[in-house]
């Protein structure tokens, strides 16, 4: 495979799976939140917050996105791996690995949303809970922050800028 | 500081006459977390009468709150009323007893209730009458098709009229049936509806039944055919003149409403909260004991108020009671309420330590600590100096707005303005003024590409220092946490806990602090220190798991690995901050060169202030949670229970009333 090929897949893949991922997450936390807003429009302030927080992970996605491309030289100049070289495949294939590993703990903001979608449940009922029901939302984040450490030593050791 | 406030017992006994007085006052003070007596064959006291009135009356007065709440002209609210919110006036009450509040408060709804009652009755009925008229509307344009007077509509006599309305498709089959089953002694208009079909049918009185079956079966909706005479379109032009009276009269009576409540609202409320106290007061009457003539009361105090209680009990029963101050004993530890006591500077960040739960009585209570490792975690992942500068003026302005209520908002307020503070400083050190924004200036004034300010690292360029700065400050945040567990657990007598649990990871954290200096004559030490730390640890995992500690040992000390590396989180979120930053500026510089109409800068503007903004308070949602988890998890995780009980004394709930107790306590 060219360079670009790796370089625009994994870009493609951090920004499209965490995205994706997190289009469920908060699709899972809205419906819950559209129905307790319904019981009590009070909720809305509760429900937003914790609907807002599998979208984490998309911007996650995205700042790997710009990373790679600009690591890449797509942003600001010209494509620096265009000669199909082994020290250009190197350094592309690990941005791909870089955009890939966001890209997958990025599907993190599935269960997440899951977990905020119980949390806006439990808010409705006892508003207290709201606290605790957001870091039971973030355990499920750890994941993709690992995924975006591990990333942005890829692409800032293995590639640079 | 670090201790919760020193706890004592307080028992009284005294004459059941002074009751009243006494609850009066300690529901006044609020400095008394009442306890049930546990003594066996005595009596319980149980809620008079008047008790039960002052439920009634407050279950009443919601009812009224409600109703003249939704007719109160609003004033203020905005933004500048949450920032700055006006206090509340407290109104004067004079104790004299709890018949003399209950007559009072007799007194006042039989003024104001009955006042209320006739305009909430007249609003309701006429809301009625709206709908009863509007529904007739609805029927007399159904009718409209047939132009004739309605009175006919309703005819009974030897011949009858049903009006209703089907389905189209059933219609002929319906007519067919009709002129079947009554032998053709039928007539009936049919009109169109969209997709249904008005019809209307006139019979002999006769087949009366046979009729009603048939209209039955086919579901034909009848249609109730509104009074008076004339055409429908007639009758609909009467009673939209009627529907107009009625609104007219509606709003006249909304305006006596809301006349009603700027008169009554701030009264009801005031009673409300009177009665609201006595209800609540007499929830402790099943936790006294009682004989015929005394009465027996115990509770916790806190050791600053125990003298002003016991002088305020003393003076209340005239001297005539038996009160027993005594210090917590040993057993009990379980079951001494908490109240954290730390210095001003410090005591909003209870807040988050209530959140996960207080302290037990021979706990260290970790506020002062969480004040600077939350306030330093939340500046290390917002890391930017001018996102620290809006989210410190926001808090700055809530502070001064809120600090006479020292209410929820005040204490986040100030968290958040210490936050700001340790952003501020963070985002000077990594050179961070709305991510890259400042560089990108600096660089189009001085034509010099690589122009940047002043950092001691970029963290997007260089990644690695950053990564090793938070699993260094993790290791410290860790190592205090598993120093003050040592330090508790030797004190509290749990001498094998502290060596064998707390003492090994002191030990292995001090050894990869030791190998991570990298210099060579350390490596010894480092190496003695860990070995030591894992074989203890090794035994505390036999002593306590015996067969399954080998297991354990994997599991436990790759758990440690996991909660030390977690502190990664600080780096990744510190790096989104400034990449979120980047790409506003990124975006806001790709529309920045469109000349035309100027539509470059000024969208570029935008996207600028609104992503900044936006990017502002979804970073700081994120450093508030991961700030508050590495405190939860991976901090408390070292040595902190959370499992004590809080203090929740006696308390009334005064925002608008003040009770003014008569000398003699209203005996």
């Amino acid at each position: 495979m060219d360079p670009i090929v790796y370089v625009s897949l994994g870009a493609a893949l951090a920004a499209g799976l965490a995205g994706a991922a997190s289009a469920f997450g908060v699709g899972v936390a809205g419906a819950a939140a559209a129905g307790v807003v319904a019981e009590d429009e009070k909720n809305f302030k509760n429900a937003l917050i914790l609907e807002g927080l599998p979208m984490t992970q998309s911007i996650y996605g995205l700042i790997t996105l710009f990373l790679i491309l600009l690591s890449a030289g797509i942003i600001g100049g010209g494509f620096r791996f265009a000669e199909p070289n082994t020290q250009n495949l190197i350094k592309s294939a690990i941005l791909f690995g870089a955009g890939l590993t966001v890209g997958l703990t990025g599907l993190s903001a599935i269960p997440q949303g899951i977990i905020a979608s119980a949390g806006i449940g439990a808010v409705a009922k006892n508003p207290k809970t709201f606290t605790q029901g957001i870091i039971f939302a973030a355990m499920a984040e750890t994941m993709a922050i690992f995924g975006l450490v591990g990333a942005l030593i890829m692409i800032a050791t293995g590639v640079g800028f | 500081m670090f201790r919760p406030e020193e706890m004592v017992k307080i028992e009284v006994i005294t004459l059941n006459r002074y009751k009243d007085a006494l609850l009066t006052y300690l529901h006044e003070a609020g400095a008394v977390e009442v306890r049930e007596v546990e003594v066996k064959f005595t009596q319980k006291d149980s809620p008079n009468e008047y008790y039960r009135k002052a439920a009634s009356y407050s279950i009443i007065m919601s009812r009224i709150v409600e109703f003249l709440k939704g007719y109160r002209k609003t004033r203020g609210g905005g933004i500048k009323e949450f920032i700055f919110p006006k206090e509340k006036p407290k109104r004067k009450y004079e104790y004299e007893g709890i018949e003399k509040l209950i007559k009072d408060v007799e007194n006042f709804l039989g003024k104001t209730e009955p006042e209320i009652k006739i305009v909430e009755n007249k609003i309701s009925s006429i809301g009625t009458e709206i709908e009863r008229i509007n529904e007739l509307i609805e029927i007399l344009k159904l009718l409209s098709p047939l132009d004739i007077d309605v009175s006919y509509l309703r005819h009974r006599g030897l011949v009858e009229v049903t009006v209703g309305v089907v389905e189209r498709q059933k219609v002929t089959d319906l007519i067919n049936t009709l002129k079947k089953e009554t032998g053709n002694r039928v007539v009936i208009v049919e009109k169109d509806l969209d997709d249904r079909a008005l019809i209307v049918v006139a019979n002999l009185a006769r087949d009366h039944d046979k009729v009603n079956a048939i209209l039955a079966k086919f579901s034909v909706e009848r249609l109730e055919i509104p009074e008076g005479e004339g055409t429908p379109a007639e009758l609909i032009r009467d009673y939209t003149a009627k529907l107009e009276e009625k609104r007219k009269e509606l709003t006249k009576a909304k305006e006596e409403a809301s006349k009603l409540a700027d008169k009554y609202y701030e009264e009801v409320l005031f009673y409300k909260e009177l009665v609201d106290n006595e209800r609540d007061k007499a929830t402790i009457l099943p936790m006294l004991a009682r004989t015929n003539m005394t009465f027996a009361l115990k509770g916790w105090v806190p050791r600053p108020e125990a003298q002003k209680i016991v002088e305020g009990i003393r003076k209340i029963t005239k001297e005539k009671a038996y009160i027993n101050i005594k210090d917590p004993e040993i057993h009990e530890v379980d079951d001494i309420p908490i109240k954290l006591k730390n210095p001003g500077w410090a005591r909003p960040f209870e807040m988050l330590t209530e959140m996960y739960g207080v302290p037990k009585y021979n706990e260290i209570d970790p506020t002062p600590i969480i004040a600077f490792t939350y306030s330093f975690f939340f500046g290390f992942m917002l890391t930017d100096f001018l996102y620290g500068l809006i989210v410190g003026i926001v808090a700055a302005l809530l502070v001064m707005g809120h600090k006479k209520f020292n209410d929820g908002t005040y204490k986040f307020a100030y968290t958040l303005l210490w936050s700001a503070f340790f952003t501020m400083i963070m985002g000077i050190l990594f050179g961070s003024y709305f991510g890259n924004a400042l560089d990108i200036v600096l660089q189009y004034f001085s034509g010099n590409p690589e122009a940047h300010v002043w950092r001691i690292v970029d963290p997007l360029r260089e990644p690695l220092p950053v990564l090793l700065a938070a699993l260094g400050i993790g290791l410290a945040h860790l190592f205090l946490g598993y120093t003050t567990g040592f330090y508790l657990r030797w004190k509290n007598g749990d001498k094998k806990g502290a060596v064998l649990e707390q003492l090994p990871w002191m030990l292995i954290i001090l050894s990869i602090a030791l190998f991570a200096t990298q210099r060579a004559d350390l490596k010894l030490p480092a190496e003695g220190i860990f070995g030591v730390g894992i074989v203890l640890f090794a035994i505390g995992e036999i002593i306590n798991n015996g067969g399954l500690a080998a297991l354990m040992i994997i599991s436990d000390f790759f758990g440690f690995v996991g909660t030390w590396l977690s502190y990664a989180r600080l780096m990744a979120l510190a790096l989104a901050t400034g990449g979120i930053a980047m790409v506003i500026n990124v975006l806001a510089g790709m529309v920045w060169p469109i000349k035309f109409l100027y539509i470059g800068p000024i969208v570029g503007i935008i996207i600028f202030i609104g992503g900044q903004l936006f990017s502002t308070a979804i970073n700081s949602l994120g450093a508030f949670v991961h700030s508050l988890r590495l405190h939860y998890v991976e901090f408390f995780g070292t040595f902190y229970s959370g499992d004590g009980k809080p203090f929740s004394p006696f308390r009334a709930k005064r925002e608008i009333s003040k009770l003014e107790l008569k000398a003699d306590g209203g005996v």
